[in-house]
């Protein structure tokens, strides 16, 4: 999808009317990507800056992710800078929102590989929207209904668990 | 930047995706739970490797309802917190954590470090202590520059010294949340001596507005006794422990300002009030039941399952907190004549059992010191004297002659005025003054043979 979006793929930094960049994921799929989107990445945006041809490298972003990544960094970086007060302004935000949300329709494994590749591509929104969204999982849940639904096993020993609980009655009133 | 940092990561990668993440992530994802410390503290119930991992969070709000009664809240909280044995057994480094109470009444925006360098680099800080924030009356002052890498983001400090919070929006993609309450920060120093966790606690609007309203107190928690801190990795132990020589130098201020690092400590409270009260409160049980102060062996062994620092219990501690105790009454006995009344709860209630045990006992010693000589009506004479009290004679003979003509005599009569009491205590003096004497005399004499001994072997 985000390699759709990079309409002109000529090569790296192709001579268009926008600079585009090759990501190479750990499967080495390539992606054709606009230098602004890219850019959301410090990361990628550090290693445009080294320079270096033939592709960005990601060893640690599989293709599937890094999709939804680069996915996220197009319609982001597509939005113009803010113009406050202007109706379409508002309306992008609205709609950014709204893609936000469904952006992070997935189930848990591709979140917490989304929340690994946004630590390492260091793109601070998605962080933040990955991280919200598992903290909004984790909220207002007991931790027996957290552990179900993150599949984490309960690896404290009955004895263990009672002290726990005694000992942090207080706390979680 | 790897994700082999994670620490604690589960064994083999099961299925369980969430817990399979590093730990500077899973702070990520604590630390965006709405509002509280309980919230994430929640999650340590999970398994073993959540178990601690809230509690290493670098940023940690406390909700505040009510001002005045959350701190019975934050303790409580705060109390969950471990310690981990490292800091306390390692000589060579000092952890220093900061807790920063951002002024309620203005809007405060959640601060949160996302840009990865600079959580990296706290988290490489490696901090495992944890908060306390005992005395945060005390000695206040300024805090100025630190070391970039070991200073936590959050503060954004600047070599300069000053605070420039950063608009959370710019790190958080446009959120922001509105969020008072405590954040922990995390900030790792070497200090080189006793590894003692070291925590600042700063009272700041961390708003992005004014941010130069800042004070900061330190205070230290020499004995929380540290649990093992068994998943989390995140200490770069080579860092601390090669830069410790260079450390002193570096640390506590940033390399514009290192003169702030050569300024004397503040006192710091190093015990738990808690412990504080639990020591008074079995002195002062003692003392009324045996109706004499207890001695610190005594005291160790009555103490050993009622302090929370079960580690540093041996006598020694016990009475050197104990004297600090009585320094602290006394100085509080001061300030309350001249109007100054402690305020927090533990305070008082440390002074009022302070009082129960050493109320009026200072100025007997008082007393002591100005006693003056006892003096009888009528004089005995010097040879009476000389029969009840040879070495005090003697020296009194021997300070009479060497006074010379014009007093001679003199003194030697005054002395037959001498009472009882003060004879009887000079004389004692006298004579453990001519014992250590001897003593000296005889180990002089020993190291002369000794060392003729060695002239002769070096003569054959």
């Amino acid at each position: 999808m985000a390699a759709a979006d990079s309409c002109d793929g000529i090569s790296t930094s192709g001579g268009g009317w926008e600079k585009t960049v090759t990501l190479v994921s750990s499967d080495d799929a390539r992606f054709e990507v606009r230098e602004a989107a890219a850019s959301l990445s410090q990361t990628v945006r550090r290693m445009i800056r080294a320079g270096g041809d033939g592709g960005i490298p990601l060893p640690k972003v599989d293709a599937r992710t890094l999709s939804t990544v680069l996915e996220y960094c197009n319609k982001h970086a597509a939005v113009p800078a803010p113009a406050p007060e202007s109706s379409s302004a508002e309306a992008a935000a609205v709609d950014l929102e709204w893609f936000d949300k469904e952006l992070m329709h997935v189930d848990l494994a591709t979140l917490c590989s989304l929340i690994r590749a946004a630590d390492y591509l260091e793109v601070a929104g998605l962080l933040d929207l990955t991280c919200k969204t598992v903290a909004d999982m984790i909220k207002s849940k007991t931790a027996e209904e957290i552990r179900q639904m993150f599949g984490i096993q309960n690896d404290f020993t009955p004895e263990e668990e009672e002290q726990l609980s005694r000992e942090n009655a207080g706390v979680f009133e | 930047m790897s994700h082999a940092d994670a620490g604690g990561c589960p064994e083999g990668g099961a299925v369980d995706h969430i817990s399979g993440l590093p730990d500077h992530l899973l702070h990520d994802v604590l630390s965006r739970l709405p509002g509280t410390a309980a919230a994430a503290a929640r999650t340590s119930i999970l398994s073993r490797r959540w178990r601690r991992v809230w509690t290493h969070l670098p940023a940690l709000s406390l909700c505040e309802r009510a001002t005045s009664t959350s701190f019975d809240l934050k303790m409580r909280v705060l109390r969950c917190l471990p310690l981990p044995q490292s800091a306390a057994r390692s000589p060579n480094r000092r952890k220093r954590n900061r807790i920063e109470i951002p002024n309620p009444s203005r809007r405060a925006a959640s601060r949160r470090p996302s840009e990865g360098r600079g959580r990296r680099e706290a988290a490489a800080g490696g901090v495992r202590g944890l908060p306390w924030p005992v005395a945060r009356g005390r000695g206040r002052r300024r805090h100025r520059g630190r070391p970039q890498a070991s200073s936590h983001p959050l503060s954004r400090r600047r070599p300069g010294g000053r605070r420039h919070p950063v608009p959370a929006s710019v790190h958080h993609g446009g959120r922001r949340r509105a969020a008072f309450g405590i954040g922990i920060g995390k900030r790792t120093t070497e200090q080189g001596e006793m590894g003692i966790p070291n925590f600042q606690i700063l009272a700041s609007p961390l708003s992005t507005a004014s941010s130069d309203d800042t004070t900061t107190t330190n205070v230290s928690d020499e004995h929380l006794s540290p649990p093992s801190s068994p998943s989390i990795s995140f200490d770069s132990v080579s860092e601390s422990d090669a830069s410790t020589s260079s450390s002193v130098a570096s640390d506590g201020s940033s390399g514009s300002e290192p003169v702030v690092s050569k300024k004397p400590r503040l006192p710091v409270r190093s015990w738990l009030a808690s412990d504080e009260i639990a020591l008074l409160e079995a002195v002062s049980e003692h003392r009324q039941k045996h109706g004499r102060l207890p001695s610190p062996n005594h005291l160790a062994a009555a103490l050993r399952s009622r302090l929370r620092a079960k580690d540093r219990l041996s006598a020694d501690e016990i009475s050197r907190r104990l004297r600090a105790l009585r320094s602290r009454y006394d100085n509080a006995v001061l300030r309350m004549s001249r109007g100054t009344i402690p305020v927090k709860d533990d305070d008082v209630t440390i002074y009022k059992l302070s009082k129960l045990i050493w109320e009026g006992t200072r100025k007997g010693k008082r007393e002591k010191k100005t006693r003056a000589a006892d003096m009888r009506k009528d004089p005995r004479e010097f040879g009476e004297l000389t029969g009840l009290y040879p070495c005090l004679s003697a020296e009194v003979e021997a300070i009479d002659t060497g006074s010379g003509a014009a007093a001679a005599g003199l003194l030697k009569r005054a002395f037959e005025r001498i009472g009882d009491d003060t004879a009887a205590r000079l004389e004692a003096k006298v004579k453990m003054q001519r014992v250590a004497e001897a003593r000296a005399s005889a180990k002089l004499d020993q190291l002369r043979t000794n060392v003729a001994k060695v002239l002769l072997q070096l003569i054959e």
